[in-house]
């Protein structure tokens, strides 16, 4: 639970990716002064202050916490665990990260740990998604011809549809929504760390590499991965019932 | 889908030809929207979806699968939650 403690993920990674590497994130690091002021209003006991905190972040917590742990039920218990766990440590927070994401380890801190008791491990890293030499590739190569076809090499057989001619309630809808949480679902831990804080979340490339203490590279990596299987996901559900 | 390709570094891509193809843009797709692509790369990625319908609607895809994704993040902490918080704070207070 201390403000320092970072997994090692991504320690064995780093030497894996493109020669033109860069190191973390080194911006949102410290805590600023409105971050101070938060804290010392929070020891003081003020309601306001943790009220707004709860809803600024309870969401993206519990969502974060669903990465790691089986139900929403669970993931509940979590986050619960981790205020409590926020606001015992508040005497100790030193503004050595920012008040985010000191929060954001604290929960993911706890959440491991259920992982943990409840029986579902959480590697540290996927080498896999790292290994230039296996990795996936984003669409599937049948939908391209060969890169020895005379007139088209390397190009679409079908393109991709054009979503702007589908109904907007079919892009808006909750089912929509099912398929992208299922696509998520069925990603790597680290590609759902990082899609989740990127894109649902919205937090920059440098709040999520130091967060994960990656680099800006192997975040993209990971990010790239992640978001070309929601894409196929999505185009295989709008393009059933379609044909 | 499990078949796995190797693929090239940007360099090489860059430095093999001058024209990108549609199975190259799908990979540097990432990319050029954090925008980490070199200066060279940015423009031949550009030239191609300008001529490519296909890459067009891809870039397109990705874009709007991400807005699709942002938007699952508006979710409202329920009243009885933000309550139970509370006890909890003031329970810490006290002790």
């Amino acid at each position: 639970m201390d403000e320092g403690t970072l997994s090692p993920r991504g320690v064995s990674d780093v030497a894996k990716v493109r020669q033109n590497d860069d190191t973390p994130g080194f911006s949102g690091v410290m805590a600023s002064t409105d971050d101070m002021h938060f804290i010392e209003l929070l020891r003081r006991g003020d309601e306001a202050a943790f009220v707004s905190l709860i809803d600024h972040y309870h969401a993206s917590m519990l969502r974060l916490a669903q990465v790691f742990v089986p139900t929403r039920a669970v993931a509940e218990e979590v986050v619960q665990e981790a205020w409590v766990g926020v606001l015992q440590g508040l005497h100790r927070f030193e503004g050595r990260s920012s008040l985010k994401t000191w929060i954001f380890r604290i929960l993911t801190n706890c959440a491991k740990t259920r992982a943990q008791r409840e029986g579902r491990s959480i590697p540290f890293s996927e080498l896999s998604d790292f290994d230039p030499e296996h990795r996936e590739p984003a669409v599937d190569p049948e939908r391209f011809f060969a890169a020895d076809h005379p007139d088209s090499p390397d190009r679409w057989i079908s393109l991709p549809k054009n979503w702007d001619a589908m109904p907007e309630d079919r892009l808006l809808s909750r089912e929509t929504d099912a398929q992208i949480q299922r696509a998520i679902e069925l990603l790597s831990p680290g590609q759902r760390e990082v899609i989740t804080l990127r894109d649902i979340e919205g937090w920059t490339s440098a709040e999520v590499c130091n967060f994960l203490a990656i680099s800006e590279t192997n975040q993209r990596v990971l990010l790239h991965r992640a978001r070309s299987r929601v894409r196929q996901a999505l185009e295989q559900y709008f393009g059933k019932g379609q044909a | 889908m499990a078949r796995t390709v190797k693929r090239k570094t940007e360099l090489e891509l860059t430095t093999s030809d001058n024209e990108l193809t549609c199975r190259e843009i799908v990979e540097l797709v990432t990319d050029y929207l954090e925008q980490a692509l070199l200066p060279q790369t940015r423009v031949q990625f550009e030239e191609h979806i300008a001529a490519c319908e296909g890459c067009t609607n891809y870039v397109e895809q990705v874009r709007k699968t991400i807005d699709m994704l942002h938007r699952l993040a508006a979710e409202p902490v329920l009243p009885a939650t933000k309550q139970e918080l509370l006890e909890v704070f003031r329970n810490l207070k006290q002790g």
